[in-house]
């Protein structure tokens, strides 16, 4: 299936993606501009992080060709449940390694600083869970939860929708636009 | 203080910052409030102090100031956010509720094991033979679905056979099968475990007559003398 690949390449892809979002806004002066016009600082994070999203929904979307292709050239046709809860999975994913982007580009007006910082959150969380095996006991069941890809791939890759996994996603997405907000808000009073 | 000495004021935060992330990964891995933990816990007391006195006004800024309630507010409304997540993410996690949009629902129970759950004389404890080199999450899901459908009385276990290799033996359970499959290979070799150790296995194969008992579509147990 096209969406296994497609999880590790939004992985490397998504900090070069998002490495200029607020960095470039705080490297040109344009943040102060920004933030003199009328609207909240989490309006702000959430509209960078909406853009984003919209150009991955669009990649997410070209990319249907391959099921639809697939569902034409075999017999009986394509199961659909796994592809509607892979693509679900993968737009929930994309969101909450998005957020994470946004918040790291909120940090530096260095797109450098950023892209390294956005892929060294996105490794811990996707590599926390093999430590978290080896341990054991709840800071390994802890470890093992906090890891990204057993969320995905256990459950919407293959056909299912969790609501743990669904809470894990949405909960990863809030934490990361709230600690963007929280920092572009800081730049009042630092 | 001494102007130029100011400037090396940050440099003892940053050693506190390196301790405290040496001293978590330290009781992560030894469990224990060790002499090398210890070392790490008075540093960062020592970088906090040498801070401090290398840089007091900026300090005593940090706490009692306008950036410092600023920042302490930010930091309150972090860790209530964080509350309020973590909160939620128990509840999901301990309220498991899953929609199985496969043909066929093949990552659900089938009716005939949730019955032979549901019919459970006593408690029932599996022991998974489980090397850490392998993910548990696949047989942790399944474990968690028969314990959410069997009303408190399924429970289960891992050993990890490379780290207690006297229990594997005992279970009979080969280097090959650690191998491949841990926890199938003791499952499936459950033959050989008493009536005892699998009550649960014994009732199904009373009630139903099979000598092997199809938990899913994928999984079987099956009992023998």
């Amino acid at each position: 299936m096209v969406l296994s690949p497609m999880v590790t390449i939004f992985l490397f892809t998504t900090p070069a993606i998002t490495m200029r979002l607020l960095a470039d806004e705080q490297k040109t002066g344009t943040l102060e501009v920004l933030m003199t016009k009328p609207i909240r600082d989490w309006e702000l994070v959430v509209g960078k992080w909406l853009g984003a999203m919209l150009f991955y929904s669009v990649i997410l979307l070209i990319t249907w060709v391959y099921p639809l292709i697939l569902n034409i050239m075999i017999e009986p046709g394509l199961e659909w449940g796994p592809v509607i809860t892979g693509y679900l999975g993968l737009l929930l994913l994309v969101a909450s390694f998005v957020a994470v982007g946004v918040f790291a580009s909120s940090l530096f007006s260095n797109q450098i600083a950023v892209f390294f910082t956005t892929l060294g959150i996105l490794l811990v969380v996707w590599l926390i869970d093999l430590p978290g095996q080896a341990f054991g006991g709840a800071a390994g069941s802890v470890m093992q939860y906090l890891g990204v890809t057993g969320h995905y791939f256990n459950s919407f890759y293959s056909g299912m929708i969790e609501l743990k996994d669904l809470i894990y996603f949405l909960s990863l997405t809030i934490f990361a636009l709230f600690l963007g907000s929280a920092s572009i808000e800081s730049r009042r009073w630092r | 203080m001494n102007k130029d000495f100011k400037k090396f004021a940050p440099a003892g935060l940053y050693l506190s910052l390196i301790a405290a992330a040496v001293s978590l990964g330290l009781y992560v891995v030894e469990r224990k409030i060790s002499l090398p933990l210890q070392i790490s816990l008075g540093i960062i007391v020592l970088g906090l102090a040498l801070t401090v006195f290398l840089d007091p006004q900026k300090a005593k800024e940090a706490i009692t100031g306008r950036q410092g309630r600023n920042s302490s507010n930010a930091f309150l409304m972090v860790v209530a956010v964080l509350g309020i997540l973590a909160v939620i993410n128990y509840l999901g996690y301990t309220n498991p509720k899953s929609w199985d949009l496969t043909e066929g629902q093949k990552n659900s129970l089938t009716p005939e094991t949730i019955e032979i759950l549901n019919k459970l004389p006593s408690k029932v404890t599996i022991t998974g033979f489980y090397s850490t080199r392998f993910s548990r999450e696949t047989a942790t899901q399944l474990f968690e679905k028969y314990k959410s459908a069997a009303n408190g009385n399924f429970d289960y276990k891992y050993i990890d056979p490379d780290a207690d290799p006297a229990a594997a033996q005992k279970a009979q359970i080969t280097a090959m099968e650690r191998w491949w499959y841990p926890w199938i290979a003791a499952v499936n070799r459950s033959r050989t475990l008493t009536r005892k150790k699998f009550p649960m296995l014994l009732s199904a194969w009373q009630i139903q007559g099979k000598k092997c008992v199809f938990f899913n579509r994928s999984w079987r147990i099956c009992i023998g003398r």
